[in-house]
């Protein structure tokens, strides 16, 4: 019995999965960087198929609008002409065992650990309740992130700040 | 619904992409993605365990963090690529691993 949510939710999981591999696995720099802008498409996706329809809003501005869009510019600034990456990778079989170590780790646990709630059973929360929540309860949070939004656009621009004189 | 365990296997690949980034690669750019990934791992977990959780006192407390987990990205990666720019215009590349000025 296969209904429509796991159908979605599994195209979702290959494509965010698939490209995550993509963006590290590419040949040029570019292209892992457009492979890891889809990545995050399909991380909104599932954020969607989570009833978090606002984080997948925000997710699909922030990640997919801003950082995406900064990553490709930085590649084009950055990489050389028709410079192909460097394939001197000396600990990748290194790389792979943790990964995978990793990766079992926390499979066994979470497969062992009996989660009390297999289905959701909670409620699904609107938007409005976030924005109520931001503002009530985590205002304080809110106000740091700002100045630390600020701090750090600040401090990038200082960064990458040229003296033309 | 899918159940939550197959959200959490998702999340732990995806944990785990990242970690293979971060260990093996040499190209500054492609450790900055490895980042991002782990971060999406972690939101993803985030808002998987709000929606399944039982208790309803707490509210969308997990939503409102990955809301914050996103922007704090943001600004890591806006100081990282900032960062990445300079060593590229002193070094002439994002190597890490030929990056040694402070080695001796």
């Amino acid at each position: 019995m296969i209904d429509e949510d796991t159908i979605a939710f599994v195209v979702l999981s290959v494509l965010t999965i698939g490209a995550a591999l993509l963006s590290l696995e590419t040949r040029q720099v570019v292209y892992g960087a457009i492979a890891l802008a889809f990545s995050f498409l399909g991380i909104a996706g599932l954020f969607i198929l989570l009833d978090a329809t606002f984080v997948a809003l925000f997710q699909i501005i922030v990640y997919v609008g801003a950082i995406a869009v900064l990553i490709i510019f930085t590649v084009m600034v950055v990489t050389k002409e028709v410079e192909t990456e460097a394939k001197r990778e000396p600990f990748k079989p290194l790389a792979i065992g943790i990964a995978t170590i990793v990766a079992l780790a926390v499979g066994i646990v979470a497969s062992l650990s009996n989660l009390n709630s297999k289905y959701p059973v909670g409620p699904t929360y609107a938007a409005k309740d976030i924005g109520i929540q931001l503002t009530e309860v985590y205002y304080i949070p809110l106000i740091i992130l700002g100045l630390i939004l600020g701090a750090s656009v600040v401090g990038a621009l200082t960064l990458v700040r040229t003296d033309r004189n | 619904m899918v159940p939550l365990f197959y959200y959490i296997i998702v999340s732990t690949i995806l944990f785990a992409i990242g970690v293979y980034g971060l260990v093996s690669k040499g190209n500054a750019l492609r450790l900055l993605f490895a980042v991002e990934i782990v971060i999406n791992a972690a939101n993803l977990n985030l808002v998987a365990f709000t929606r399944y959780a039982m208790q309803t006192a707490t509210g969308p407390s997990g939503q409102t963090f990955a809301l914050f987990s996103i922007a704090i990205a943001a600004a890591e990666a806006a100081v990282g690529l900032a960062i990445i720019v300079v060593t590229f215009r002193l070094n002439k590349n994002v190597d890490v691993f030929k990056l040694r000025k402070l080695k001796n």
